[in-house]
C-alpha cells in the first residue's frame, strides 16, 4: 500500500508545475500537512487550485452591490446582463463552486485504481450525468422576454 | 481594469482577514482566519485568485519572503492592505448598514 506521504507528494508537484502561484501555493499545502492536516484536505486544495487554472474567474461575477455601484442609466443595463449571463450547471450538489463535478470524477478515478471494479460506477456516472446536463441544458438556457427589466417611462 | 467602490462579500471577507493578520498576512492566515470566524472552509486558490484580483484593482499589495525550511524551501507571499482597498472596505459597510437600515424582517428575534 502507498503510504500518504507519496500522494501528498504527488499533490505538491501538481500544484508546483501547474497552478497560478504554485510555488507558493506548494509551500502552504506543505506548511499545512505539517501542521496534520489530511491528504483528503492537501487534494481538496489542489482540485480546487487546477479549478482556478480552468476556470480563472467568470466572465460577469454575480456581485452583491453591482448593481447599488451602477448609475441609474446603467442599472437597467446591468440588471439585464446579470439575468442574461451565462447559466451554469452544478449536477455534483457540491457547495464548492466549479469544482464539484470534476474533482468528484477526479477522485473516482483515483479510486478506480485502487478498486477496479469501481470503474464500471464511474462510467455509468459519466454517461448519465452528461445525459442529464444535455438535458437540462437545452432546457434551462435564455431568458424569457418577459423577465427583462426596462426602465419606466413617464 | 476600471477602479470599483465596492466588494464582493468573499472580497471584503479577505480584506478584513489580512487586517486581522497584521503586516505580514499570507494566504493561509487568511483562510485560516476567515474559517475561524466566518465558520466557512476556504480553498487557498479561490483565496490566490482574489488576492490577485484585489491587487490588479491597487486594493492589496503583496511581496515575497524568504524561503522556510517547514514550507520544504519555498517562499511566503505575504498580502498588505492598501489605503485604498481600506476605503472599499469601508465603502461596502456602508453600503451594506445604509441597505440593511429600516429592515423590520431582519430584527433580531428574542432568543
Amino acid at each position: 500500500m502507498m503510504r500518504s506521504s507519496f500522494w501528498v507528494r504527488v499533490a505538491v508537484r501538481l500544484v508546483e508545475r501547474l497552478a497560478p502561484d504554485g510555488d507558493t501555493l506548494a509551500g502552504d499545502l506543505v506548511e499545512e500537512r505539517a501542521r496534520g492536516r489530511s491528504v483528503v484536505w492537501v487534494w481538496w486544495q489542489t482540485l480546487g487550485a487546477f479549478a482556478a487554472v480552468v476556470w480563472p474567474s467568470a466572465p460577469l461575477e454575480i456581485r452583491p452591490l453591482a448593481l447599488v455601484e451602477a448609475q441609474p442609466d446603467d442599472a437597467y443595463a446591468r440588471a439585464n446582463v446579470l439575468l442574461r449571463r451565462r447559466v451554469e450547471i452544478d449536477l455534483s450538489a457540491n457547495p464548492a463552486g466549479h469544482i464539484g463535478g470534476l474533482g468528484i470524477t477526479i477522485l473516482a478515478a483515483l479510486s478506480a485504481v485502487r478498486a477496479p471494479f469501481l470503474l464500471w460506477f464511474l462510467l455509468a456516472a459519466i454517461v448519465s450525468g452528461a445525459l442529464l446536463g444535455v438535458m437540462r441544458i437545452r432546457r434551462g438556457h435564455g431568458l424569457p422576454a418577459s423577465r427583462a427589466i426596462v426602465p419606466l417611462r413617464g | 481594469m476600471a477602479p470599483r467602490n465596492f466588494l464582493t462579500d468573499f472580497e471584503l471577507m479577505i480584506v478584513l482577514a489580512a487586517l486581522r493578520g497584521g503586516e505580514d498576512a499570507y494566504a493561509i492566515q487568511v483562510a485560516r482566519e476567515i474559517e475561524a470566524t466566518a465558520g466557512r472552509s476556504v480553498q487557498l486558490g479561490a483565496v490566490y485568485t482574489a488576492l490577485k484580483r484585489l491587487e490588479d484593482q491597487g486594493l492589496v499589495e503583496s511581496w515575497t519572503g524568504a524561503p522556510t525550511a517547514e514550507r520544504g524551501g519555498r517562499a511566503k507571499r505575504y498580502f498588505r492592505v492598501t489605503s485604498r482597498g481600506m476605503d472599499a472596505a469601508r465603502s461596502t459597510r456602508q453600503a451594506f448598514v445604509a441597505l440593511w437600515s429600516g429592515l423590520s424582517q431582519l430584527k433580531e428575534r428574542p432568543s
